[in-house]
């Protein structure tokens, strides 16, 4: 197994749905071809530092796996076909592929991301209580400290 | 890195960025950064101009090259004014 990193470029006026599909289908191929993709990373919408297939903008996704080699062709010649892949690249990262090793970065960024979102439901409870103890006055001003927070976020 | 420090006349030799920061990274998906290492019309900035260490200065062009080929850098661009 080789270690690979593919950005593609997806039509950027198709839906959020639909390019979520595209994403879902080239994933689900790789995992056919008994790949393992160790992470799934999309940009966004980014305007292009030049005019591809008449598209000044494009929505990038970046995979990041390992597979064998046929895979990657198989992959590479349906984006070819697909009308709404408007460029990509893959870029041979190594020789090996360490699965184990890839799981427990995936599963660490997992734990991170659920981390974050715990430290920051905590801390929006904390300062909503704090707001709660210190402006009991208005309703009004009270709607409006929320506001500011939302921003500042 | 371990290397010879040449001196050609007393003037001021640029030193690699890379080599004097590890913990800048050469990636083609990090447009901000090899921009630095290209002219506003998207040339890459020749070695004896850059002062990159031929290691990096290897890598840095591959990477621009990439860049370019996914649209993130410009082969050429165009005038702006």
């Amino acid at each position: 197994m080789r270690h690979y990193e593919t950005v593609f470029i997806i039509n950027p006026e198709i839906s959020d749905e639909e390019t979520d599909a595209v994403v879902e289908k080239y994933s689900g191929m790789l995992g056919e071809g008994g790949a393992f993709i160790g992470a799934v990373d999309k940009w966004g919408r980014r305007r292009l530092a030049y005019t591809v297939k008449k598209f000044n903008k494009g929505f990038y996704v970046l995979f990041d796996y390992g597979a064998s080699p046929e895979v990657v062709a198989e992959m590479e010649r349906n984006f070819k076909i697909d009308d709404n892949v408007i460029r990509f690249l893959t870029v041979k990262q190594g020789e090996d592929y360490d699965v184990d090793a890839a799981k427990a970065a995936l599963e660490a960024r997992a734990a991170k991301r659920a981390q974050a979102e715990d430290e920051a439901a905590q801390s929006a409870a904390l300062r909503a209580r704090a707001d709660d103890e210190t402006e009991d006055e208005d309703q009004d001003d009270d709607e409006m400290d929320d506001d500011n927070q939302e921003y500042k976020d | 890195m371990a290397g010879v420090i040449r001196r050609r006349s007393w003037g001021r030799r640029k030193v690699c960025r890379f080599c004097a920061d590890s913990s800048l990274a050469i990636d083609y998906k990090d447009p901000r950064t090899l921009r630095y290492f290209t002219t506003e019309r998207g040339k890459i900035i020749p070695r004896r101009t850059s002062g990159c260490c031929a290691k990096h200065q290897r890598e840095l062009t591959e990477a621009i090259k990439r860049a370019r080929a996914i649209a993130l850098m410009p082969f050429a661009a165009a005038i702006s004014s």
